[in-house]
Order: structure tokens, then C-alpha cells, then sequence
């Protein structure tokens, strides 16, 4: 049983801790907002996805700053930055590494082993851009990755990293000579981001910051280790159960079979893993952690939901034959599910 | 105490009120209920009669408040829900309800967030949390209180209104006494006279008159029923006037050439005498001809060229006509009639043969002079019987025309129509005043101070009293017609029925008729208008449809939607959404009925051949491969064998 007074002084830890991810988090997207025009809701769901230790697919048309922004958090991050191009040619090896021969010259003797080369991926942050123009098998690659944290090649395994942070792009337009994610690749992805192109103003903005002399310059805000524990303090925000029980419910409405919502009944084919509804409790905890609150709420489950489950809802012919985007089944589950089961 | 001790008193101050107002809402949905209940219950009530007291409705009601606050009142509310009660009243965070359901975790941040719960709450009262507010039910008891409200006022059925209404039925309604005495003495007039004159059809159908006359008073015949035996009564008895008449005529001109001889004028006196019967003409033209059959037999001759006459153009053809009415009888109603007019003429036709037979054998010295003599005594002795009905059968058919005439107009019914039909030519100014005869041009006055002339010509009794039939018309001009009137009052001895009386008034037309004992007759009168003080109208009796154009606007000519009468039936189509079937459904209702066209199945297994070697040879996504196999999976052909179209 703990002591009254050391009660109150966890109490304050805990609060103190709060405050400090806030502030901490606030700070990353602020140094972020200093080169990033506009995309703050991008910028903030990117922030959460990280530090949920999950990765994020950012779908929009080129130009829109998805490159800058992977640039500029791990710029502000302290963190090691990789990029990858894909392309139709691109293979495994290209992305995770090879093992080379390497002679190792010593005097009187002379001796070849394999030596493992390192591939773009071993970095904290890795942009996979247009990954949708690599074949599936390097698509693939990524898998164990994104999923383990580690690369084996070979039979050796490679550890990768931590924070290990995943940020795909892909153009929705450009459909020829394209490799559409397989599900399974897509459910790795804890946020799939949709960047619209940015208003007047922002457009303004953006030619004022990028067309004048000086370059706005970001500022390592946060730490590889801080990072570490911001991700950790997610893990201890406690849930309510009528909340998870809301995150659990929309989760399994999200299935054709179970669910009581007919337009998923008409129109989707699968629906959520349970990687979803890990993937809207970690953000739903983030999300209160930045606002300052110890747990999570109904409101942070609504707003999380739709870049959690959008690629994890799949439409069935009927669905893509009537022009139904996922995002409108999200949104008639959002807007028909209680918060608050009946029998609860 | 645990940390979480406020919010929990907290909460429970919550759940109270929550229960109290949930209370209130249960008795507003309770009051509803049993005022619609209650409504009902006075309508019902009502209906039946009885009348509803103020102490039972308003137990009930209070019951059903009671009742209504009970169950919402007694309902479980946990303590979760008060939670969320007081998330809404702060923040809508859930930070309440996420401590209530986390008070027992002891991590760091659950209890930070026990503590931070607290101190949010620690200003929050329970009126804070659940607000008063207007009861969810209150237009449902608004509306029960409206319909409460008009079932308290309906009226309570009246006992007399509760009993059973018997609507008199249109037959079996007893006439009023005396409504049918001139019929009675005109049947009973008939009925002596055809026992005086040994008449049996006379007899015959005053009978019937009489049995039609005593099932209409006592209610046995409705007045249609009654219409329709007067009207077969009055054709009979029309009939048998017309034979009589003409059995008359040939009887006068038999007896003035019996009266013409010396040898027969004592037969011929004997037929004119009003007691003469067969018998005693028999033996009088019997005795004329043993006496003297030469000039008994010029005097038969002539009575047979009397018949003759009488018979006219039909006894000429007395053997076409029989022929011909009997074709036209087969299907005819007048059958019976064209037979018995028929029998009349050959029976004239037979007398007259039989005169023409005694007067040859007469004049022939044929012993059998005297015999045939007697017959066609005897004969004109019947014939002057039946001559001496006619004016019996013409009186009872009168009487009969005028009884249809009254019936139809429901005058014999109940003194209250005759009444209501006098108040209402009353309150229309009509009332005319009583007729007077003896001119056929009169004045009339009018009430309102008008003038009119009539015209009239009528016939008049002689007795000065008459049934007058009086029909007013106002023409389409007119202000207000004044019927006409009608009455043979006082025709003196009028035998063609001078006194009519006219229609006065304007516009006026009127129709009179009149019976008297020596005459008949009918009038018609014709109202003219003449200058009145209010206006100075001159019409005529009716309006014509005007000549040339107008000017006014026509209406659409197509017509108001709805307008146009067809012999279907309309019916509302529903459409769903409007929308029709969206492309999934067609193309899979399109692959369900195997697109129907020769040879589809080898076209098909041609070009799912081509897109598989398509989808395999280039870089088509996987989603996209998807759905391209999914459409060649629903469009392949089903009547023939499958493809194995990968789905």
C-alpha cells in the first residue's frame, strides 16, 4: 500500500511527466511549423505515429512537402535520416543491405569473409518515397522491418535501431507501373495520412519561406533518448474501459460479418486487424497526453480513427464499382456507433 | 479514504438527482399515456350514454403519474452514466468517467488521474451536472391534454338517441285517414254502376280499385307499388272506356234505326229506356218481326249500317287489324289490350253481321226472321248495357289518373309534407289565392304587390268543387314565379270546362284540371308579368342559350391535372432513392441473366483469355487485378460452363 505522502508525490511525477510530453511535443511540432507551412494535423499525426513506434503512409500528390516533413522531424529530432526512391527496379538488398566480400589484408595473410553492408534502412527515420513504384517482393522487404524492428539477411539478424520510424509516400494519381501496397504491408502502417495541397494563404507562406534568401533552420529539439521515454510514458496512460470498449467496438464493426452498420454489410470486403485497434489506442493516448490529460477519451478514439482504420477497411466490388471510399465507412461507423454500449 | 472518495459522493449526488428528474419524465410520459388512455375512455363513454364523473378521471390520471414516475424513477442508473453526466458538464474529456473506472489502478498516472478528477469536480454541484430541463414527454402531454380536453366536451349520447333507429320503410306507411275518400266513392260509384248496368268488367275493376285502395290505406302498398297498379288499373279501365264508347256509339245508331221504323220503334224505345235490358229488347224486336217482318227487316238493315258506322275504319279491317296487333303482341305490354280491342271490334263486326243476317231472312220471309230478330235483340240489349258503362269507366279512369297524379306528388302521404310544401310556397310568395271560375282571363294578385295576368281556359264541375292539379314555374328571366293556380271551383254546368283559373304572377305557368259531374276538363294558364313596384321585368318563360362571342378569358385548355376521366385506375409509383439500380446491380443483373446474346460464351472465354495474359505479362496492381477478375466474374456467361474465373 503506498504511503499517502508518496502518493502524492507520484501524483506529481506523473502529472509532471504530462506536462513535460506536452511541452516536449509541442516543441517538436513547433520546430516543425518553423519550415513546415500549414500540414499541423499532419505534422501532429506523424509526431503521434512516432511515438506510438509505429510508421505512417503519407498518400499525396508530389510536391506537397511529405519529404520536407520526414526531413524536418528528423532534423528536430536528432535522429539518423535515410531516404529510398522506389523504383520498379529496386530490390531487397537495395533497401535492407547485402553481405559483401571483404579481404582483410594482415600481414602474411590474406582473408575473405562476408562482410554485411548496411542498407538505407538502418537509420531511425526512413523515407520510403513512392514506395507503390517498387515490386512487392521489395515492398516486402520492409515487412520484418516495420513489423520487428530488425533486418535478417541471410541468416544473421539485424537489429535495427530504436526509434525506428517508417515514412512511405505514395502518389494516389499515378496509377501505371504502380505495385498497390498488399494488406498485409498496409496494416503495418500505423496512420495512412492523406496531404491535401495547402490554401492561399498558406501558399503564400510557403513562396515567402522558400523563395527568399534565408532558409528557416530547425533546431534539434528532442533527443534520441527523450524520445525513448516519451514513447514509454504512452505505454503507462491507463485506459478506461468503457473507452476501449468504444475502440473495440468500432474495430469490430469495421467486419462485414459482425458488423451492425450496413454500409460496411454492403461494401467491405475485410476489415481491421487488431493492429487497428492498437494503432487508435496508442493514438488515442498520445492524443491525450497532448492535451495534458492522464487518459484517453471518446473524443481522442473518434479523431484517431480514421487515419488508424482507413487502410485496414477494404472494399469489396461493390464498393470500388460505387465509387465508396473507405473514409465514408469510417465515418457512417463514427457517426452510428455508441459511445457507450447498451449493454455496457 | 481513497482518493477517489468525492468523486464517488460526488457521483452518487448525481445519480439522485439524475433519478429525480427521470422521475419527473416518467410522470410527464405517465400523464401523457393516461390522458390519451383516459380520452379514449371518455369518448367511449360518451358514445355509450354515460356520463363521466371528475373524481374517477382524475384518479386515474394521478395513477398514471404515479405509475410513470415509479418506473422511470426505479430504474438503475450507475454510476458510469453519472460519470458521463459530469464529463459533459465540464469538459466532454472523459476525465470523470476514466477515473471512476480507473479508481483502483494504482500506476502513477491513473492515480494522478484520480486526484485530477477530484479537483476538477471539486466545484461541481449536481444541478450543475444534470440540468433541469423540459421533460422529453411534454408535447406528447400537451397533446393528450388537447384530446383529453375535446373528449370532455363531446356531447354524452342521449338516451333517446341510443335506442335503435327505425327508419320507416317506404312501403307499409298507413295513409291518413280520408286521404283516399274521393277514390273510395269514385270505386264505390263504379262498383253500383256496374251492378245496375250487370257490367262485370265495370265490376271488375272497381273491385280491384277497391282491394288497391284498402292495401294503400292500410299501409300494405308502398307508393311506387301503388303507382304501378293504378297505372295498369287506369290502362284497363281506359281500355274498357273506349269499348264502351264505342259499343255506345254503335248502340245510338241502332237504336235510331230501330226508332226509325214504325214496326221497331217500340223495340228501339224499350232500348232506350235507362232499365232496358236484353231480355225485354229480345222480345220486343221478336214481336216487331212477327208482326211485321218487312219493315223489321229495313230497320235491321239499318241498325247493321248503323254499326258499321260506328265501327268505322277499323271494322273495315277488322280482319287485318286483329293479325297485325297480334304480331305486335308478342312481346308487347299493350297485348292484351290490342286483344281485347280486338274482341270488341268482332264483336261488332259480329253484330253487325248478324243485323245484316236477321234483316235478309226479314225481308226474305225466312222463318227464321223472328229468331234472329230476338238475337240481335238481345245483342243491342247487352251492347246498350256495356254503352251504358262507358261514362262509369271514364269517371273511375279520372279518378284513377287523378290518384297517380296525387300519389306522385306525395300529397296523400302524412299532413306534414302537405305542411311543409305549403309553408315552404309560403315563405316563397307563391301562395296564390283561391281560384275563381267563370272567365278564362283573369288577374292575379300577387303579395308582394304585383300584378300578373292569366290566361286559363279550364274545364269546371258542375258541383263547383273539383281536384285541381297546380303546377307553378319560374322561367330562367323571372324574379319569382308564381305558380299557377288551378282549380275548377265552380264551373256551372260546365260540359267543356270554362272554369280554369290562370297562373298569376310573373312568369307564371300554370296547369289546372278540373272534374266535375257533368264536365271535364283542363286548364292551362299562362302568367305574364306585368311592371311590379320592385322591378319592372317583363320575361318570357324561358331563357335560350345566347348568340355571338365573348370576350372573357377560356380556361386551360388542356385541362386541370386529374381532370381527364379514363377507364384505368391511377397508381403511385414508387421509385427507391430515384436512382435506379446503381452499376454493381447492373452488371451483376446483367450477368445473372447470362447476356443473353449467341455466342457470348466463346467471346467471353476469348477476352478473359486476353486480360489474363494482360494481367500477367504487365505490372497491374494487385487491387486493380482484383477487380478486374471480379468483373470477369460477374459478367461470365452462366449458362454455359464455368471458367474458372479466379475471384
Amino acid at each position: 500500500m503506498t504511503a499517502p505522502a508518496d502518493r502524492v508525490a507520484s501524483n506529481d511525477v506523473a502529472a509532471a511527466a504530462v506536462a513535460a510530453f506536452r511541452a516536449d511535443l509541442d516543441r517538436l511540432l513547433a520546430e516543425i511549423a518553423r519550415r513546415m507551412v500549414g500540414q499541423s494535423d499532419i505534422a501532429g499525426s506523424v509526431a503521434s505515429a512516432l511515438l506510438a513506434g509505429g510508421h505512417v503512409l503519407l498518400e499525396g500528390v508530389p510536391g506537397l512537402g511529405k519529404t520536407l516533413l520526414v526531413r524536418t522531424l528528423a532534423e528536430a529530432l536528432e535522429l539518423s535520416f535515410s531516404r529510398v526512391q522506389f523504383t520498379p527496379d529496386l530490390m531487397p538488398a537495395d533497401v535492407l543491405g547485402t553481405n559483401l566480400i571483404v579481404e582483410s589484408a594482415q600481414p602474411g595473410e590474406t582473408s575473405r569473409r562476408f562482410e554485411f553492408q548496411r542498407g538505407p534502412i538502418f537509420a531511425h527515420i526512413v523515407l520510403a518515397d513512392e514506395i507503390n513504384r517498387a515490386t512487392p517482393k521489395t515492398q516486402s522487404a520492409l515487412l520484418e522491418a516495420m513489423q520487428e524492428q530488425s533486418v535478417t539477411v541471410g541468416k544473421q539478424t539485424y537489429p535495427l535501431p530504436p526509434p525506428f520510424f517508417v515514412l512511405a509516400t505514395q502518389n494516389p494519381i499515378e496509377m501505371e507501373g504502380t505495385y498497390p501496397l498488399p494488406e498485409a504491408q498496409l496494416d503495418r502502417f500505423t496512420f495512412k495520412l492523406r496531404v491535401d495541397p495547402p490554401g492561399r494563404d498558406e501558399l503564400h507562406a510557403i513562396l515567402e519561406r522558400t523563395t527568399g534568401s534565408e532558409e528557416p533552420a530547425v533546431r534539434r529539439v528532442l533527443g534520441r533518448e527523450r524520445l525513448l521515454e516519451m514513447r514509454a510514458l504512452v505505454r503507462q496512460v491507463p485506459v478506461a474501459r468503457p473507452v476501449q470498449d468504444y475502440a473495440v467496438r468500432l474495430v469490430e464493426a469495421t467486419h462485414p460479418a459482425r458488423s451492425p452498420i450496413a454500409e460496411v454489410k454492403r461494401f467491405v470486403r475485410y476489415g481491421s486487424s487488431p493492429r487497428g485497434a492498437q494503432s487508435v489506442m496508442l493514438a488515442a493516448k498520445i492524443e491525450a497526453l497532448r492535451d495534458g490529460r492522464f487518459a484517453p477519451s471518446f473524443a481522442d478514439i473518434r479523431r484517431v480513427a480514421l487515419p488508424a482504420l482507413r487502410h485496414r477497411v477494404l472494399l469489396n466490388f461493390d464498393g470500388e464499382a460505387e465509387g465508396v471510399t473507405s473514409d465514408a465507412v469510417i465515418a457512417a461507423l463514427l457517426a452510428q456507433i455508441a459511445e457507450v454500449s447498451e449493454r455496457a | 479514504m481513497s482518493d477517489a472518495a468525492p468523486l464517488l459522493t460526488l457521483l452518487r449526488r448525481i445519480r439522485r438527482r439524475l433519478r429525480l428528474w427521470m422521475a419527473v419524465e416518467g410522470a410527464v410520459a405517465g400523464a401523457a399515456a393516461g390522458a390519451v388512455a383516459l380520452a379514449v375512455a371518455v369518448i367511449a363513454l360518451h358514445v355509450a350514454g354515460h356520463a363521466v364523473g371528475l373524481a374517477r378521471p382524475l384518479a386515474l390520471l394521478a395513477g398514471s403519474v404515479a405509475v410513470g414516475a415509479l418506473v422511470r424513477g426505479a430504474r438503475r442508473v450507475p454510476l458510469a452514466s453519472c460519470a458521463r453526466f459530469a464529463d459533459a458538464a465540464l469538459d466532454r474529456q472523459d476525465r470523470v468517467l476514466s477515473a471512476f473506472c480507473l479508481q483502483g489502478d494504482q500506476s502513477p498516472l491513473a492515480r494522478a488521474l484520480v486526484r485530477d478528477a477530484v479537483e476538477r469536480t471539486r466545484s461541481l454541484a449536481p444541478g450543475g451536472a444534470v440540468t433541469a430541463r423540459r421533460p422529453k414527454g411534454l408535447p406528447a402531454l400537451a397533446i393528450g391534454a388537447l384530446v383529453l380536453a375535446a373528449a370532455a366536451i363531446a356531447p354524452v349520447r342521449s338516451r333517446a338517441a341510443r335506442l335503435p333507429v327505425v327508419t320507416p320503410p317506404a312501403a307499409g306507411v298507413p295513409l291518413a285517414t280520408g286521404a283516399l275518400d274521393v277514390e273510395r266513392e269514385e270505386a264505390r260509384r263504379a262498383a253500383e254502376a256496374a251492378a245496375r248496368l250487370h257490367d262485370d268488367q265495370l265490376a271488375a275493376l272497381a273491385g280491384e280499385l277497391q282491394r288497391t285502395l284498402r292495401r294503400l290505406a292500410a299501409g300494405q302498398l308502398s307508393d311506387g307499388d301503388a303507382l304501378e297498379k293504378l297505372s295498369a288499373l287506369q290502362r284497363e279501365v281506359a281500355e274498357a272506356a273506349a269499348q264502351a264508347a264505342r259499343d255506345a256509339n254503335a248502340f245510338e245508331a241502332a237504336k235510331k234505326a230501330l226508332e226509325g221504323e214504325t214496326a221497331t220503334r217500340g223495340a228501339g224505345e224499350v232500348l232506350a229506356a235507362e232499365d232496358a235490358d236484353a231480355a225485354r229488347a229480345r222480345a220486343a224486336l221478336g214481336s216487331a218481326a212477327a208482326e211485321n217482318p218487312t219493315e223489321t227487316g229495313r230497320a235491321l238493315s239499318a241498325a247493321a249500317r248503323g254499326v258499321a258506322s260506328a265501327l268505322g275504319t277499323p271494322a273495315e279491317g277488322g280482319d287485318k287489324n286483329p293479325r297485325r296487333l297480334q304480331r305486335e303482341s308478342d312481346s308487347s305490354d299493350e297485348a292484351s289490350a290490342a286483344d281485347k280491342k280486338g274482341d270488341a271490334e268482332r264483336r261488332l263486326e259480329r253484330l253487325q253481321r248478324d243485323l245484316g243476317d236477321a234483316a235478309s231472312a226479314c225481308r226474305d220471309g225466312d222463318p227464321s226472321c223472328r229468331s234472329r230478330a230476338e238475337k240481335s235483340g238481345g245483342d243491342l240489349g247487352q251492347m246498350g248495357g256495356r254503352g251504358a258503362s262507358a261514362e262509369s269507366l271514364r269517371q273511375l279512369e279520372r279518378a284513377l289518373r287523378q290518384m297517380r297524379d296525387r300519389l306522385g306528388r306525395g300529397e296523400m302521404r302524412s299532413g306534414d309534407q302537405q305542411a311543409m310544401r305549403s309553408f315552404e310556397r309560403a315563405a316563397r310568395g307563391e301562395n296564390g289565392q283561391p281560384g275563381q271560375g267563370g272567365q278564362g282571363q283573369q288577374e292575379g294578385q300577387q303579395r308582394d304587390g304585383q300584378q300578373g295576368d292569366g290566361v286559363g281556359t279550364g274545364e269546371g264541375s258542375g258541383e263547383g268543387q273539383g281536384d285541381s292539379v297546380a303546377e307553378g314555374e319560374q322561367s330562367g328571366g323571372g324574379e319569382s314565379g308564381e305558380s299557377g293556380e288551378s282549380g275548377g271551383k265552380d264551373g256551372q254546368d260546365g260540359r267543356d270546362g270554362k272554369d280554369g283559373k290562370g297562373g298569376k304572377g310573373r312568369d307564371g305557368k300554370g296547369k289546372a284540371s278540373g272534374k266535375g259531374k257533368d264536365g271535364e276538363g283542363a286548364a292551362a294558364a299562362q302568367g305574364v308579368a306585368m311592371l311590379g313596384e320592385r322591378n319592372s321585368v317583363e320575361s318570357t318563360g324561358s331563357s335560350a342559350p345566347g348568340e355571338g362571342q365573348g370576350n372573357g378569358a377560356g380556361g386551360p385548355p388542356l385541362g386541370k391535372r386529374g381532370d381527364m376521366q379514363t377507364r384505368g385506375h391511377e397508381t403511385e409509383a414508387r421509385v427507391v432513392n430515384g436512382a435506379g439500380p446503381n452499376r454493381a446491380e447492373v452488371i451483376g443483373g446483367a450477368a445473372d441473366r447470362g447476356f443473353a446474346q449467341h455466342g457470348y460464351a466463346r467471346v467471353f472465354a476469348d477476352y478473359q483469355a486476353a486480360v489474363e495474359d494482360a494481367l500477367a505479362t504487365t505490372a497491374v496492381p494487385e487491387g486493380r487485378r482484383y477487380v478486374v477478375r471480379r468483373y470477369f466474374d460477374l459478367i461470365r456467361p452462366r449458362t454455359g460452363k464455368s471458367t474458372g474465373t479466379p475471384r
